[in-house]
């Protein structure tokens, strides 16, 4: 594209930014404020009615709201079955992983770079750029002193920088 | 009313009063009638209110996110559109299909201005997936990785797109010149 026709492109943008969009019809932003109003009288409404209960009934209804709370609890987990049973074994499992998992000591960690590719031009906000897309590999290394075990982990990724290119 | 949502009101107020057309042009892009772009834009402007996400303006202040809104335009917009074509399934007549509802983008081609009316059969004329590049790019005033995100496409094709965008008007609006 020649200097021609960018200066074109540009002056084209700079005609659009001076049209201004059509107004918005005016009882469609009065219902839109009532609707929010409602909307935010309603919420306040509803924390009212919970904060109402708590007043009017204080330390008995939390008591009563807990104990309510414990039965649904127990009922659910007695109603899961082996399958509730499988849930609870894998929430002890995370817990030990957790606990182990603390005596990892991070033993160093690698960034890579590679494969760098041209993305092309853009323009962004008028200005040009120049595309470098770039794959980056992120390695970290963890040892557990206790057992001599140890974890990594690889994070591939694409990344992309954006060079600007200097207008005359 | 407390104090604070006496402020927050105002806020959207204001907000509202400063973007509601520019968040309109593209709420009525996205749909096929005038009645569905308000119940988008709507639905839209419920939902970010919900949501709660908002900017930091130049002063510090916290807004709604502009951001934001064109994403929710674009995600209520969807709604509709499912919307539409379950009422046209559940009352066992044909979609249509046909042309757009035609409407006005611009408050200068109301006011008789010729070029505008040009500029505005141009951008009619786009494809949607131009368009709405141009339309959040221009009068939207976000910037590519915003657009990206709002449209769930590559920054790079956010890009691409605008530019084919504005050399297929120049090409529409300036053939004597070109030829």
């Amino acid at each position: 594209m020649n200097e021609n026709e960018e200066l074109e492109l540009l002056e084209l943008e700079a005609e659009l930014s001076a049209l201004r969009p059509a107004a918005v019809d005016a009882g469609l932003l009065a219902r839109m404020e009532r609707g929010l109003a409602a909307d935010a009288r309603r919420g306040r409404d509803q924390g009212r009615v919970v904060q109402g209960f708590f007043a009017r009934y204080g330390q008995v209804a939390a008591a009563a709201l807990l104990v309510l709370s414990s039965g649904l609890l127990f009922l659910v987990t007695k109603s899961g079955g082996e399958r509730q049973s499988g849930l609870v074994t894998a929430g002890a499992a995370n817990t030990t992983a957790t606990a182990s998992r603390d005596r990892f000591q991070r033993t160093g960690g690698t960034t890579t770079v590679s494969s760098p590719k041209d993305g092309g031009l853009i323009i962004d906000d008028g200005r040009p750029f120049q595309v470098l897309e770039y794959d980056v590999q992120e390695e970290q290394q963890w040892k557990n002193a206790a057992d001599g075990s140890d974890v990594r982990i690889k994070l591939p990724k694409k990344e992309q920088m954006r060079i600007p290119i200097p207008v005359f | 009313m407390p104090s604070a949502e006496i402020e927050e009101n105002a806020v959207w107020k204001d907000w509202l009063a400063r973007n509601g057309n520019r968040l309109f042009l593209f709420a009525r892009q996205q749909t096929r009638s005038e009645a569905d772009a308000h119940d988008v834009f709507q639905d839209a402007c419920l939902r970010l209110w919900k949501s709660g996400i908002t900017d930091t303006d130049q002063e510090g202040n916290e807004e709604p996110s502009l951001a934001a809104a064109f994403t929710q335009i674009r995600r209520s917009a969807i709604d509709q559109a499912r919307k539409n074509i379950r009422r046209a399934n559940r009352e066992q007549r044909a979609i249509d299909f046909g042309e757009a509802e035609t409407f006005t983008m611009f408050e200068d081609s109301m006011e008789g201005d010729e070029r505008a009316q040009e500029v505005e059969r141009a951008i009619a004329g786009l494809p949607d997936y131009y368009r709405e590049v141009i339309m959040l790019k221009i009068w939207g005033e976000l910037t590519f990785d915003q657009i990206a995100e709002t449209l769930d496409i590559p920054m790079n094709t956010a890009a691409s797109r605008y530019r084919y965008a504005l050399q297929k008007l120049r090409r529409s609006l300036n053939p004597a010149k070109l030829s």
